[in-house]
């Protein structure tokens, strides 16, 4: 018998039910064997956790504080990364001059700039904002810069045939719809991205949301309780990622190859 | 045989080149690098002319049509339309071209109506009413909402035809536009052309390296000689018009000027005459 011929012919959401449940009863087995619920919380210990930060409020709490840094955070860059992807891409030395910079800040770690974060910008919100705008900064520049570089010189030629003249008109006509495809790449990148920062800045700068029920509830060893908050991380990531993957195949309904990371 | 210039036929001018030369310089590893691409190129188009360009590849043909369409400059030589000196793109031409060049974001129709919404001289549903009789003249109604990437490279093409048609220009400026069509599908296009040409009898500077393509729409063929670019020869092509109500390819005159164009083209590339036929 091939390996998932057992479930061959059944729906794929049905498959993965399947396996996760395979999983997940093999979590409660393992942890029932250990029988410590600080080493090892047991299925139904971060179930019950869940349930309880949920009633009680503090999750919704801890997750309207994390999208809030999410969102600003993401919108600043997403519009810096925007305006100056665009003026590298359109002006060439500009661009020329900015992206070997650029791909060495994109290179440096997340973590290892934080300490430089909190001298410049402090461990409030702004610096916890830095953290976030810069983790999803570069996906964004580095997507728009491509797509406006990419941007068919063909259709440049016949946008000038039809009198489509003047650097602005080029832009807003060619340049501009043309390079969407990218843009919305760069937009699904970088918001992934700025779930990751999000939970960066709130560890390792000020407590707070999501990353404060985590750090609070490790350092009373209520393991089960520090699951129960890292689980609504990568479903928020995967949640925007496939929102902005959504939208983006709603609005290009063309296709060209898009650069991702 | 020689071949013959239209000298008494000619009623107007409307497109003048004389001694157009282009060359395109480049760097190269910091070597600069020429190449003479059109030399002092002499050819005159009459109003209402039908005329193909022909060369093999390298000839210039396409540098040509660019100069002429005002996509790129030149270096020497004069380029007039109607009398005024050509020095940039101008609504007095459009292109179709051989990539097709439509706008992948915009729908069939919004395409075809881009000539007319970039000069916001009419209303958009003047601009549209007018795009829509356009689809019409090359039978695409029907396709107004489709987006070009769902279409053929025969409709797409037809699509760009349509767009030129709507910009109403006094030349037509067409680059290989069959270039990337399958055969069959060619055949059907070039017989639409010239049906809608027959209709409007504006001004065509056709280029192709097709023989059969340029004997079969024109009424003058100039062959360019390989690179550097220069008019060679031209031939009259005297097939009687409507082209498409006849079997053109088995009309002994269509047999006899694409041999002639055929016997200059190869001669080019021989670099002298062909062995064993008289002159």
């Amino acid at each position: 018998m091939k390996p998932g011929s057992l479930l061959a012919g059944w729906p794929q959401p049905v498959r993965h039910l399947a396996f996760a449940a395979v999983v997940v009863a093999i979590w409660q087995l393992v942890a029932l064997r250990v029988g410590n619920e600080v080493l090892f919380p047991s299925l139904v210990g971060v179930v019950a956790a869940l349930a309880d930060l949920v009633t009680s409020g503090k999750l919704v709490t801890a997750l309207l504080g994390s999208l809030q840094l999410l969102f600003t955070g993401f919108t600043a860059a997403f519009l810096l990364a925007f305006a100056l992807g665009m003026v590298m891409g359109y002006h060439k030395p500009t661009g020329m001059a900015l992206l070997p910079l650029a791909s060495f800040i994109y290179s440096v770690p997340l973590i290892a700039l934080l300490p430089l974060v909190l001298l410049l910008f402090g461990f409030g919100f702004p610096g916890r904002m830095v953290v976030v705008t810069y983790a999803s900064f570069f996906p964004v520049l580095l997507n728009v810069y491509a797509g406006v570089r990419e941007t068919p010189s063909d259709l440049m030629e016949v946008a000038r045939s039809f009198g489509i003249t003047g650097r602005f008109e080029l832009l807003r006509r060619v340049v501009l719809p043309s390079s969407v495809p990218f843009i919305m790449a760069g937009f699904r990148l970088g918001i992934g991205r700025a779930v990751v920062g999000m939970a960066v800045a709130e560890v390792f700068l000020r407590l707070g949301g999501i990353g404060a029920l985590i750090v609070e509830n490790g350092a009373r060893f209520r393991t089960a309780y520090v699951i129960a908050a890292i689980v609504p991380l990568p479903l928020l990531g995967i949640a925007l990622t496939k929102a902005a993957g959504r939208f983006e195949q709603r609005i290009q309904y063309w296709r060209y190859t898009a650069v991702t990371e | 045989m020689t071949a013959t210039t239209p000298s008494g036929t000619a009623p107007s001018p409307e497109l003048e080149i004389v001694g157009l030369s282009k060359t395109f310089r480049w760097q190269k590893k910091g070597v600069p690098h020429e190449l003479l691409a059109l030399d002092s190129l002499d050819l005159t188009i009459s109003k209402g002319e039908f005329i193909t360009v022909i060369g093999p590849s390298g000839s210039g043909k396409t540098t040509l049509l660019r100069i002429v369409a005002g996509l790129i400059g030149f270096d020497d030589g004069e380029v007039r339309i109607n009398g005024a000196p050509v020095t940039g793109p101008g609504r007095d031409r459009a292109v179709v071209f051989q990539s097709f060049g439509l706008f992948p974001w915009k729908t069939v129709l919004e395409n075809i109506m881009l000539p007319l919404t970039v000069r916001k001289e009419v209303s958009n549903e003047e601009a549209e009413a007018s795009a829509r009789s356009n689809l019409d003249k090359v039978g695409l109604t029907g396709f107004e909402d489709a987006h070009p990437h769902q279409l053929s490279g025969g409709m797409q093409q037809r699509v760009g035809l349509a767009r030129a048609l709507t910009a109403d220009p006094d030349i037509f400026l067409m680059d290989e536009p069959f270039g990337s069509i399958d055969a069959q599908t060619r055949l059907v296009m070039q017989e639409e052309l010239l049906r809608i040409w027959s209709e409007t009898r504006k001004t065509v500077m056709f280029v192709t390296h097709d023989l059969d393509e340029a004997v079969m729409l024109a009424d003058r063929v100039a062959v360019l000689s390989p690179g550097p670019g220069t008019v060679q020869d031209e031939l009259l092509v005297d097939l009687p018009r409507p082209r498409w109500e006849y079997d053109l390819r088995a009309h002994p005159r269509f047999a006899e000027i694409r041999h002639e164009v055929w016997d200059l083209i190869r001669q080019d590339s021989l670099g002298g005459a062909p062995p064993g036929r008289v002159t």
